[in-house]
């Protein structure tokens, strides 16, 4: 099992297309990591806001993380693929940003919106381009996923939501696959038990 | 199979895959008869498939532009930090003369390592004073000598004198510099040394010096001769020493002083004191006429137009 993992894991390095561009990376190469953010800059926005359920700061952990990857990109070690190394780097500045959102929020006392977990979102006031419904349904998913707890949180979006591997999963927040799995399950009935409490009608 | 072990092994289910025959056989055993199980199995594919389906969000326009922005901008306040600290200078001259000065004060300090380690078995590296208290062990301090020249005292011999070879009294003195000197040319690596003349000349000039002139040689008196014309004078002592039989080593101590280390026998001695005397003029402090055996005598000619 082991062996197939790390057969797996050479494979798909291996079949990184984005290596020619971290190696001139570490060259310097701005142009080569703009191609770099443009090909996972949405992957990236999508992780982040999933985690922190806020479209403006989302911009800014994304933003803070690729120039943090493109500072160290000498320290990935080509032992992943870079969406992995590079998610790694998101869920960690996303985690930090929680962090201070959280103190923040302890400091200013409960929010006043009623709708603690669901920030801004990128279709805010653009309704032209989804129905009312849909929309509040992606709200209150989202307000279920930020209910989370922070671990199972991460696990969750980067499996059901961005679809990385349990063994990619397992690298990029560095805990066992066993514990993944476990989170994983945890993760998903709470998210089943706070989406038939507020979604009702709208399942 | 329970149902909490069910519950373990539901994510697996809904990934395709992930369970082995085995296991999913078991599984869909216990969820045919199982409706509780099976309701949860739902709301989990339910669950996931409503975030699978959720609507991508997209980075804002000119994302990209504005990542790359700040990179620039950091690589930007890193070079102006360097410009500031030079300022009005352009930072490439500042930053090529330091890297200029640091190469010399490198080069030169390497180059005065390396001397120093050239020097280390040098007679210029001994230190007069560990000189004089490493005390070899044919050498024994010498009684007081009543007289003019009570605070010199001359040494007395204790060691084998007749098989001591003369070997020149400044080389043998100082080409073998005592354990002591090599503790402290290491603790002292950039002490600057004295050249071998000097160290003649200083042996020439004080009872401490004698002593470290002579150390476990043969006994050891010195003899000023004052002449008026010193190159003059010079070549006349080194013909007489020369008829006499008398080894000699030459040191140029400085102007008008020639210092010259030669053994003779005792015996010899005031026939040598004689001749000095049709010379020039003769001061000496000896070892009595006497004693008997060799002799190591410092004879410094120093220059003395009016004497």
């Amino acid at each position: 099992m082991v062996m197939a993992d790390g057969e797996e894991k050479q494979r798909r390095t291996e079949q990184d297309g984005d290596l020619p561009f971290v190696r001139a990376c570490r060259d310097g190469d701005r142009e080569a990591f703009g191609v770099l953010v443009e090909r996972h800059q949405k992957k990236m926005m999508n992780t982040a806001y999933r985690m922190l359920g806020d479209y403006d700061e989302a911009c800014d952990v994304v933003q803070d993380a690729f120039v943090s990857a493109f500072r160290s990109v000498g320290a990935f070690r080509e032992e992943s693929r870079f969406v992995t190394w590079l998610t790694g780097i998101v869920i960690n500045h996303g985690r930090t940003r929680l962090k201070q959102l959280a103190n923040r929020r302890r400091l200013e006392g409960p929010s006043r919106d009623g709708m603690d977990g669901a920030g801004s979102g990128p279709d805010a006031g653009n309704p032209v381009f989804e129905t009312v419904a849909k929309r509040e349904r992606s709200t209150r998913i989202q307000a279920c996923i930020s209910g989370l707890d922070e671990d199972q949180r991460a696990v969750l979006v980067l499996r059901d939501i961005q679809e990385f591997s349990y063994g990619e999963i397992t690298d990029i927040l560095k805990i066992p696959d066993g514990t993944v799995k476990s989170r994983l399950f945890r993760a998903r009935l709470a998210l089943r038990d706070c989406l038939k409490k507020t979604m009702g009608d709208l399942l | 199979m329970k149902c909490q072990d069910v519950w373990n092994l539901l994510p697996a289910l809904i990934e395709e895959g992930l369970l082995d025959s085995r296991e999913a056989e078991e599984l869909h055993r216990h969820l045919q008869s199982c409706p509780a199980c099976r309701g949860i199995l739902e709301d989990l594919r339910e669950s996931r498939d409503l975030l699978k389906n959720l609507e991508p969000v997209e980075p804002p326009a000119g994302f990209k532009d504005r990542v790359l922005d700040r990179l620039g901008r950091d690589r930007e306040k890193k070079s102006r930090r360097w410009r500031d600290l030079f300022h009005p200078l352009p930072v490439g001259r500042p930053l090529q003369a330091l890297a200029t000065v640091l190469v010399v004060v490198l080069a030169l300090t390497v180059f005065r390592g390396l001397e120093d380690l050239n020097k280390d078995g040098d007679i210029s590296r001994l230190p007069l004073e560990e000189a004089v208290t490493d005390k070899g062990p044919e050498y024994s301090p010498p009684p007081a000598v009543k007289g003019q020249a009570q605070e010199r005292r001359a040494p007395e011999i204790t060691g084998p004198l007749k098989e001591a070879p003369f070997r020149g009294t400044a080389d043998r003195t100082l080409s073998q510099p005592p354990a002591a000197f090599e503790a402290s040319s290491k603790s002292h690596p950039f002490r600057e040394p004295s050249r071998p003349e000097d160290r003649i000349r200083d042996a020439g000039q004080g009872a401490a010096g004698e002593k470290a002139a002579v150390r476990d040689g043969p006994a050891a008196g010195r003899i000023t001769l004052l002449v008026p014309n010193g190159p003059s004078a010079l070549r006349t002592v080194e013909s007489l020493l020369a008829r006499s039989g008398i080894p000699v080593e030459r040191f140029t101590a400085g102007e008008g002083r020639t210092t010259l280390v030669l053994v003779t026998d005792t015996g010899r001695l005031p026939k040598l004191l004689e001749s000095l005397g049709k010379i020039g003029a003769v001061s000496t402090e000896a070892p009595g006429p006497d004693g008997e055996g060799p002799v190591t005598m410092i004879l410094q000619i120093v220059e003395n137009p009016s004497p």
